[in-house]
This record gives C-alpha cells, sequence and structure tokens, in this order.
C-alpha cells in the first residue's frame, strides 16, 4: 500500500486503537491492580503506546499492492511486532510485573484482544461497504 | 462550438462529421473515445487484432507493457495506460489500481480484502485486488 494511503489507515485506527487500549487497560487494572490510580502521566503514555502501535502498521507499506497471501505474511510479522512494543513499553512504564506469567500472559491476549477489535471494526466497515457495492453490480450486470 | 444531428438517408450509413479549422487537443480526445468504443488495437504474436472493450476482462501494465485479459487470450496493446483511462471513459473498464483497469461487467463479487482493500472475482474466476485509493472512485461508479 502507497505511504500516503497508509498514513488515512493510520489515522483511523489510531483513534480505534486508544479506544481498545483504553479498555485493556480498565480490565488489567480490574484483574490485577483494582486499587490502582491514574495519573495525567498515565493517559499520555496511553495516547504513546497508542501511537506506537499504529507506527507499526508501516509494515504494510508497499510500493505495488499487494495480494491477500502477501497481507497475511504481512500480519504475520506485524501481529508479533505490536505485542512486542506493547509489552516493552508497558514493562518501561512499570504497567506490568514482567516477572508475574499470569500478567504478561493476560497482557498479551489483551493486545491480541485490542488486535481483533480493531480488524473486526475495519473489516465489518469494509463488509458493508462490499454488500452495497455488490447489489449495484448485480443490478447493473446481472439482471437478466 | 456547434453541435448538429442530422438523420441520414435510408441507403446511408451512420457516420460522424467533424467541421473543424484545426483539431484541437479536445477534438482529438472525442475521436480517440470514438475509436475506443470501436475497438482497441492489440497484437498478440504476430498478428493485430481489434477487441472491443466490452470482451476486455482487465488490463494490466507490466513491466512498462499494457496487456488485454480476455476469456481465450491475453493480447498486448501499445497505448499507456492513462490513454486508455482517457479512451475508455465511457465504457464499463475502471482503473482500480496503479496498474490495473477492471470491467465492472466481468465482476461475480467483491469482498474486503483487509485494510480498506478490495478483491474482485471475475466470471473466469481470476481475483484481482482494488486498491484502497480507487474504491472511491469504484463507488461513485456503481452510484453509493
Amino acid at each position: 500500500m502507497p505511504v500516503r494511503e497508509l498514513l488515512k489507515v493510520m489515522f483511523r485506527s489510531f483513534f480505534v486503537i486508544v479506544t481498545g487500549v483504553t479498555l485493556a487497560m480498565y480490565l488489567s487494572c480490574l484483574i490485577f491492580y483494582p486499587e490502582a490510580v491514574f495519573s495525567p502521566a498515565d493517559i499520555g503514555g496511553i495516547l504513546l503506546v497508542s501511537l506506537l502501535s499504529d507506527a507499526t502498521l508501516l509494515v504494510f507499506s508497499a510500493r505495488k499492492e499487494l495480494g491477500k497471501d502477501q497481507m497475511l505474511l504481512r500480519f504475520s510479522i506485524h501481529i508479533p511486532l505490536v505485542v512486542a512494543v506493547v509489552l516493552v513499553f508497558a514493562w518501561r512504564r512499570d504497567w506490568i510485573n514482567i516477572h508475574s506469567a499470569a500478567e504478561v500472559a493476560v497482557y498479551v491476549l489483551l493486545i491480541l484482544g485490542v488486535y481483533v477489535i480493531t480488524l473486526a471494526v475495519s473489516f465489518y466497515q469494509d463488509k458493508k461497504t462490499a454488500d452495497r457495492m455488490n447489489d449495484s453490480l448485480r443490478e447493473r450486470y446481472h439482471t437478466q | 462550438m456547434k453541435i448538429v444531428i442530422e438523420e441520414p438517408q435510408e441507403f446511408e450509413e451512420d457516420q460522424i462529421i467533424f467541421r473543424c479549422r484545426e483539431m484541437t487537443p479536445e477534438l482529438l480526445q472525442i475521436i480517440a473515445r470514438l475509436k475506443a468504443q470501436e475497438g482497441l488495437a492489440a497484437t498478440l504474436g504476430t498478428q493485430i487484432y481489434r477487441i472491443r472493450p466490452s470482451d476486455i476482462y482487465y488490463i494490466e501494465v507490466v513491466e512498462n507493457k499494457t496487456f488485454f485479459y480476455c476469456k481465450e487470450a491475453v493480447y498486448e496493446g501499445k497505448q499507456k495506460l492513462y490513454e486508455l483511462e482517457e479512451c475508455l471513459v465511457n465504457s464499463d473498464l475502471l482503473r482500480v489500481s496503479k496498474s490495473v483497469m477492471l470491467n465492472l461487467s466481468k465482476i461475480k463479487c467483491l469482498s474486503p480484502a483487509l485494510n480498506g482493500r478490495f478483491e474482485a472475482i471475475l466470471d473466469n474466476e481470476e481475483r484481482i485486488i482494488i486498491s484502497r485509493q480507487y474504491v472511491a472512485g469504484l463507488k461513485k461508479r456503481l452510484g453509493i
């Protein structure tokens, strides 16, 4: 995907990621740190980690249009990259105890959850568009 | 410019006559479009053919060469993709990515292909990726 188009996707994804990260933070605190208090720095951290996760979408940048298989390959690179970026960020910010396997596992699940939500929102919008275009194509070309 | 439409005599065939002092770029463009409706010149081996736009499934540029993909064969054309785009503006062929023009009447169905792109499955089961930046044009053409 050309970089210009990718930037549009990144802009649209950013807000979905912020929502997902906020939800994941809420759930992880509910499970491990119910007494946690959020500071303005933590809110800044949420925005920053969302921006960093968003930046990893540059993995999809390509001069030529990617086919479905090439896209799946990029996804298989992108998912571990996002998990690594967010885990390192959370560890450096003391959001998680990296020595607790249970905490890391829940955190990874939450990251994957946010990933799936972001994909699902995008897929749902595209599916609706595809259905409308298919209806229009049927009306125009296949109504004999 | 004055436009005159006359009914020919019964024994005469339909014809278009341009009465002008000079061939302006606009007139040349109109002539190119009219000629394109009759057929595009293309080669297959050493033979030259005239291909009707409605017979083309898609046009693709590969390494600066233009190819017309039809049901039975793949022909090579001389025109650049942007020239074809101008000539075929009134046909069902529409630019769907940097290197492809797709015949909308040959699309069996469309499906999402991740990241705002779509995949068109054609009547001959070939699959073409519709780039995100050309989706708006496709939606407009389909009246969405």
